[in-house]
């Protein structure tokens, strides 16, 4: 079972991973998964030196993006696992200000699914991170009553 | 390193903050602020008592918003500290009603960045900032 302080360091990180993209922190965002760690999103990223790669091409792209001042939104966070590895799911929209209108608007929603591991030195990182967006089955939810 | 006991508390500063100023209590607000707590906004105000002022003036002008049933959400909360003081940040979107047609919209998008201490046995905001824009990488608070 996931202790106090497991869950608190893993809700941590799903915090940090948003502030670190949404702040161009690329280097920091990719240091959320560890050196082997997986992110299928849209097209598949092995290890974290291509997710950091794939990171940076993203921030590149926010100029030509419809929005400005992008937020991703977590909720629904749900964590099962031991003290040494956990499985996670949540919601997630991008916040975002239209640059025509200014209107703020939600411009991306989805999922994620996690593979996280403590590493020796105590931090939980994503060994696997899965973006969807379309609701997976309920079979998929973690750990079950 | 914070106790899981200040970090809930923390969590409630933060629950707290949003509840008092959308129902109009503008006393618990400023009381979530340190007596010499600094808010800086559009404007900057120094000491609960210019905030509590400052809150005031935001509720008379309320009335003239286009929106009605403003709600302050925060996510994303990061908090970094010991047993006395902390750094948080977190995200904040505010949902309104419109006037004029009835549907709900995020009128206000920011981030906060925060200096916490605690008084008298209460965590309360020492600074908080608000930025509308996107902020540097800085504003995430460093891992202890």
């Amino acid at each position: 079972m996931l202790s106090i302080e497991d869950r608190l360091a893993i809700q941590d990180l799903y915090a940090r991973y948003c502030a670190c993209m949404d702040t161009g922190d690329i280097k920091g965002w990719a240091n959320s998964w560890t050196e082997d760690g997986v992110f299928d999103s849209y097209k598949y990223h092995d290890g974290r030196a291509r997710i950091e790669e794939y990171g940076r091409g993203f921030v590149e792209r926010w100029p030509q993006m419809k929005w400005t001042n992008g937020q991703h939104w977590n909720n629904n966070l749900i964590v099962e696992g031991d003290g040494r590895m956990a499985t996670g799911l949540c919601y997630f929209v991008v916040i975002g200000k239209m640059r025509d209108s200014g209107e703020l608007k939600v411009c991306v929603q989805g999922l994620y699914q996690d593979d996280l591991v403590k590493l020796p030195a105590g931090e939980w990182k994503f060994t696997r991170r899965k973006l969807t967006e379309t609701m997976p089955g309920p079979d998929q939810i973690p750990g079950k009553f | 390193m914070l106790s899981i006991e200040d970090r809930l508390a923390i969590q409630q500063l933060y629950a707290r903050y949003c509840a008092c100023m959308d129902t109009g209590d503008m006393k618990g607000w400023a009381h979530c602020f340190t007596v010499d707590g600094e808010f800086v906004t559009y404007t900057t105000h120094k000491g609960r008592d210019n905030i509590e002022a400052y809150g005031a003036d935001v509720m008379a002008r309320r009335q003239t918003n286009p929106w009605t049933n403003g709600q302050h959400w925060n996510n994303n909360l990061i908090v970094e500290g010991d047993a006395l003081r902390a750094k948080a940040a977190c995200y904040l979107v505010v949902i309104g009603k419109m006037k004029d047609s009835g549907e709900f919209r995020m009128v206000i998008q920011g981030w906060y960045s925060d200096e916490l201490e605690k008084e008298n046995g209460q965590w309360k905001f020492k600074a908080r900032r608000v930025a509308f824009d996107t902020p540097s990488p800085d504003f995430i608070p460093k891992k202890a």
